[in-house]
């Protein structure tokens, strides 16, 4: 019964991540019209799921085993009776800030939510607060990172391709650079982490790859672009960045569900691990059927109800670019992926914000209204106590009722 | 609206400068229009309406830029130069639709062809300035899409020397036509003689401001 209400809540959990948080993530690419929204529901559906089946283990780990001692609860059912607490504080208070449309991060909501139970159950000491201190650091580097890493794209987009002498040629000879480099990230972190390769068998697997993308990219973008009468350079340059973008939405997501699936199944899966071994056992890991799991809820989510939250997003945001898009994704992307490897459970959406500010650094676009920027940060502030107070109250409640 | 799409304007400031300029460049093309009108003793009072609107308009426009900029966080560039070209904008409606209401204030009759035909060639080189004013600052959207290339600021330069050197030309169409109008002053009656030269300083001053938006326009791209 606590088996079928626990799959029930994490699926719901991961459900709302798609129709809500994937949305955020895939904002910039339906914004600049790289992607339709019925393109970005089909690329999230496919690269979400993905992202969270092949990188989805190591933040599921952290929220399942880092944020508790498990030693320190030392009760199988102070942890089921924990991870239910945790699932239901997150699920409400995602509903209540969706609702009042609030800035919030489900992995902060989630990671209050343990510390919330632990606290209540064992006291101050049953919180990895190193471990805390990792994640709350993260939290600061990560849009800090994506900052950096969008700024430094697009400063080599614009030296690479925007100022030279014909924008439009070079965006044909060096954009594939772009893409290559992409998959070569993606080929690295996951032969390296996930695969867990050596070194020297990492960098030819990701050379081969992102050979081999090269190839493709060259081929496809000198076949299928020229330069329209009607067209100035720079026009002609975004057409081109307009398709490579599609590559970095579907980057977004697979980096977005190989770090969000964990916000739903973490619990999920300490639920999964006391009722199935009846011990609070830290060696147990996440079955690979509950990162299914999380990853068919997140794309269920972005089928069923991420594409009508697209296209508002779409209509809404109509200053944004395609070289620009790129970056930001990018810079996304790639810090997402980083951290998911790492195992460090970040905000996709607060990386995306981040990686925005930073294209407004290098006075690649207009934007960041500065009281968006405000509200953030104290989402960021209130999220992590409110949530751990209700996920200990609830917690508290379902003790004295069962226990 | 979710706080994602907030982090980005509604409307590019730079885009609302654009459209603000072109609404001044209509109202400056009414200019030869109206003076020809008005010395061959014909009806203004539309185009006058005309202006108006345009110039409601362009305070629209610049209603959301200010609001734009004050929310900003990240422009293309510095909010100070952007409004005073704004600023500077405005003053070239305000300027057109002076010269209507002035031209409806009184009519001068039988006045020299050849004055005529100057003063509305003198509108005309106005106007040409307004324009290459105008295409200055749409081109700043192209200056910014280009990460500030040198290749874009280069061409931006040369047009704003254009608008430079067009203003010029106004200014010595005007002095000359100034001249020839007081030496009339014998024969001309002596308010008409004043209110002509008013209409021709207005009208330079229409070309001077749009000289101070191109030197705005030079600092705001040297980035």
């Amino acid at each position: 019964m606590l088996l079928i209400f626990g799959i029930g809540l994490g699926f719901a959990l991961a459900f709302a991540i798609g129709a809500n948080d994937v949305a955020n993530s895939m904002a910039t690419a339906v914004g600049a019209k790289a992607i339709t929204p019925k393109q970005a529901v089909m690329i999230a559906a496919v690269l979400e799921f993905l992202g969270a089946l092949l990188f989805g283990s190591h933040v599921t780990s952290t929220i399942m085993k880092g944020i508790v001692k498990w030693e320190a609860v030392n009760d199988p059912n102070t942890l089921l009776y924990g991870a239910i607490a945790t699932l239901v504080a997150t699920t409400a208070w995602i509903l209540i800030a969706t609702f009042w449309s609030m800035p919030i991060s489900t992995t902060h909501s989630v990671v209050g939510g343990m510390m919330g139970f632990g606290i209540v159950a064992a006291g101050w000491n049953a919180v990895n607060w190193m471990t805390m201190l990792k994640i709350a650091l993260t939290w600061i580097i990560s849009p800090v990172f994506g900052a950096l890493l969008s700024y430094a794209i697009f400063k080599i987009i614009a030296w690479t391709i925007l100022h030279k002498e014909s924008p439009y040629l070079a965006a044909k000879r060096n954009s594939p650079y772009f893409i290559a480099a992409t998959i070569f990230i993606i080929a690295f972190l996951f032969s390296f982490k996930t695969l867990k390769l050596d070194l020297i068998l990492t960098i030819l697997f990701s050379l081969a790859f992102s050979a081999v993308a090269l190839i493709i990219a060259i081929r496809i973008i000198s076949n299928r672009f020229s330069l329209n009468n009607t067209d100035d350079e720079y026009e002609a340059v975004e057409r081109v960045f307009r398709k490579m973008q599609v590559v970095t939405s579907c980057y977004v997501c697979f980096s977005h569900g190989a770090n969000d699936v964990a916000n739903a199944i973490g619990p999920l899966a300490l639920i999964i691990a006391v009722l199935t071994t009846g011990v609070a056992s830290a060696t147990v890991e996440a079955p690979t059927w509950v990162l299914v799991l999380g990853g068919a809820g997140i794309a269920a989510g972005v089928a069923l109800l991420g594409k009508k939250v697209m296209k508002t997003i779409g209509e809404d945001i109509t200053v944004l670019n395609n070289t620009r898009g790129f970056s930001i994704d990018f810079g996304t992307a790639t810090t997402v992926l980083v951290a998911s490897v790492m195992g460090v459970p970040i905000s996709t959406t607060h990386t995306v914000v981040g990686s925005v500010t930073g294209i407004g650094m290098a006075h690649g676009m207009e934007m960041v209204n500065v009281s968006v920027l405000k509200n953030i940060v104290w989402s960021w502030l209130l999220t992590v106590p409110l949530v751990a107070v209700c996920s200990g109250v609830i917690y508290w409640l379902i003790q004295a009722v069962l226990g | 609206m979710r706080f994602i799409e907030r982090l980005f304007p509604k409307d590019s400031p730079v885009d609302l400068m654009k459209r603000h300029a072109l609404l001044v460049k209509e109202a400056c093309d009414y200019l030869p229009d109206v003076l020809g009108k008005y010395f061959y003793e014909q009806e203004i009072a539309d185009i006058g309406q005309k202006v108006d609107q345009l110039e409601h308009d362009a305070d629209d426009i610049k209603v959301e830029i200010r609001k734009a900029y004050a929310e900003l966080k990240y422009s293309f560039f510095d909010k100070v130069d952007a409004l005073f070209i704004l600023h500077k904008q405005d003053g070239i409606i305000d300027k057109a639709d002076d010269v209507i209401k002035m031209l409806m204030m009184n009519q001068i009759k039988n006045l020299d062809h050849l004055i005529i035909k100057d003063v509305i060639g003198l509108s005309h080189t106005v106007v040409e300035s307004v324009t290459k004013m105008t295409q200055a600052v749409s081109n700043l959207r192209i200056v910014a899409e280009s990460s500030f290339s040198k290749r874009e600021i280069t061409k931006e330069k040369d047009d704003l020397m254009s608008v430079e050197l067009t203003e010029s030309r106004s200014d010595d169409e005007a002095i000359a036509l100034g001249k020839r109008i007081y030496a009339m002053k014998e024969k001309m009656n002596a308010v008409d003689v004043l209110f002509l030269q008013n209409i021709i300083i207005a009208l330079s001053k229409i070309a001077d401001r749009a000289e101070s938006v191109a030197e705005k326009v030079r600092m705001l791209i040297k980035v």
